[in-house]
């Protein structure tokens, strides 16, 4: 358990040295199946490769950050819902269990799915470190935007920058979005 | 089966700065704020620790009004500066009463957070705390009112370095803190003085309430051993005191916070060594950047 904590320790003072950006790529060397709050196993190669753009939002139960947007996701996955563009939450905190996200999904009147992503497999791949982080993958499984959803963090602001929403239009439009990550600013995940 | 998790929200991003009020939380760049401070005299504890209320017809107040700033400059590590003003009013007996005051001893700090509290699940967070404070105040040995009431500062270098522990359960907060202080030497009237290693060590409990608004309970612990002088140990003058306070933080939108705490050296043998015994409030407005 020392030796555990102390290679923890090491790693966490090496990697906060400098801040990690997204991959290029979703990094699946294997194939990752995530349960969802819909009772469905999310094969998210398939998924991916099934929908124009992918949206994954990490999720915390216990963050006012996230509970605060989840007007503007729901709102968000209405409007592009028929554009090809799919949105799943993400749980990859510690203790993540299926049975408890399909009662949180249920109790929040979620219109999509919330994934478990025990291990946190899915939230190290793309570095999320904060919920409401989202990271947007086109078809080929290459991350077009990783960021915040929007300026807000835990008030939301009409004038709020909406960073997702122009990141979807730009790509759907077919260009790159202005910027491809912005920091989100939601609470610590508890990946560990 | 990982372990059910707390339903209730945890504390976003503000809760932990109600003790420390220049703090930059969880996605903060930089912040400014102003303190108003202010402090009356109840007693004093000699060096044996026995206290003693004031005596009648003698007082104090002290004041103290802190411009501080802070900013982030690595997404763990934040640097800050304060700069004090100090006046004190004192009376007794003999003098009369007296008023003084001017720049206190500016200090400039650094924390870096190896861990952000609830980061990683087996570890608290935690920071190192670095700090410097330079005596731009007028030293006790300069006063030139009587009562040295005009005295705003320790006269002497300080550095300062220690660990700040924090965890989040739910919506409450718990932190202790360490912090040495090594002041250096300086001369007095040609004579070398060494002030002692001073030792603190500050914990605290807070509740996150909805909306981000925190309380919290601190109880703060120093002590230093003897001064020197011309390497000489000066016996007796250790010092020591123990403080409770209660400190509250309310953000005002998503960019401005308001927090006030009262502090008390408790008024009974014990509690200190050669040190005042003080009831004290401070207020203060912050205004932060993201």
């Amino acid at each position: 358990m020392r030796h555990s904590v102390s290679t923890a320790m090491l790693a966490l003072v090496l990697g906060a040295a400098c801040k990690t950006e997204a991959p290029a790529r979703l990094p699946l060397a294997e194939p990752l199946v995530l349960a969802g709050s819909d009772g469905r196993a999310h094969d998210l190669r398939a998924e991916i490769a099934r929908s124009t753009l992918t949206v994954f939002v990490f999720y915390s139960q216990s963050c006012p950050c996230l509970r605060v947007h989840e007007p503007r996701l729901r709102a968000l996955a209405e409007a592009y819902r028929g554009r090809g563009v799919s949105l799943l939450i993400v749980d990859s905190e510690v203790g993540a269990e299926p049975a408890t996200d399909a009662a949180a999904a249920k109790q929040r009147a979620y219109p999509f799915a919330l994934l478990t992503d025990r291990g946190a497999k899915l939230a190290k791949a793309v570095h999320a470190r904060f919920a409401t982080h989202a990271v947007v993958v086109d078809a080929s499984g290459a991350i077009r935007y990783s960021g915040g959803i929007d300026s807000d963090k835990n008030r939301l602001h009409e004038d709020a920058r909406p960073y997702l929403r122009q990141a979807l239009d730009e790509i759907l439009a077919g260009r790159e979005p202005p910027v491809r990550d912005r920091e989100p600013l939601g609470c610590a995940l508890e990946l560990d | 089966m990982g372990a059910p998790r707390a339903a209730r929200a945890q504390a976003c991003c503000a809760g932990s700065s109600a003790v420390t009020p220049g703090r930059l939380v969880l996605h903060e760049n930089a912040l400014a704020g102003f303190e108003l401070r202010s402090a009356a005299l109840l007693g004093t504890y000699d060096s044996r620790s026995a206290y003693h209320a004031a005596a009648p017809g003698t007082g104090e107040a002290d004041f103290e009004e802190d411009v501080f700033a802070s900013a982030r400059v690595l997404e763990r590590g934040q640097v800050s500066l304060l700069v004090p003003f100090v006046e004190s009013w004192r009376t007794s007996r003999t003098t009369g009463a007296e008023f003084g005051g001017g720049v206190g001893d500016v200090n400039a700090s650094a924390r870096y957070d190896f861990t952000w509290a609830r980061e990683v699940s087996y570890l608290p967070g935690i920071a190192l705390l670095l700090g410097l404070t330079v005596p731009s105040g007028r030293a006790p040995e300069s006063a030139r009112l009587p009562l040295a009431s005009d005295a705003t500062g320790v006269g002497a270098v300080q550095l300062n370095a220690g660990l700040a522990l924090e965890r989040v359960v739910d919506r409450w907060l718990f932190g202790l803190s360490g912090l040495v202080a090594k002041r250096l030497s300086r001369r007095v009237q040609g004579l070398e003085s060494d002030l002692g290693t001073q030792f603190t060590l500050l914990g605290n409990a807070g509740y996150v309430f909805a909306d981000e608004a925190s309380l919290a309970l601190a109880v703060t612990f120093t002590a230093e051993g003897d001064a020197s002088i011309d390497r000489v140990e000066a016996s007796g003058t250790a010092r020591r005191l123990l403080r409770f306070a209660l400190a509250g933080s309310l953000p005002l939108g998503d960019r401005l916070r308001l927090q006030a705490s009262t502090y008390l050296d408790p008024p009974f043998s014990g509690a200190g060594e050669n040190q005042p015994s003080t009831l004290g409030f401070t207020s203060t407005v912050i205004g932060s950047l993201f």
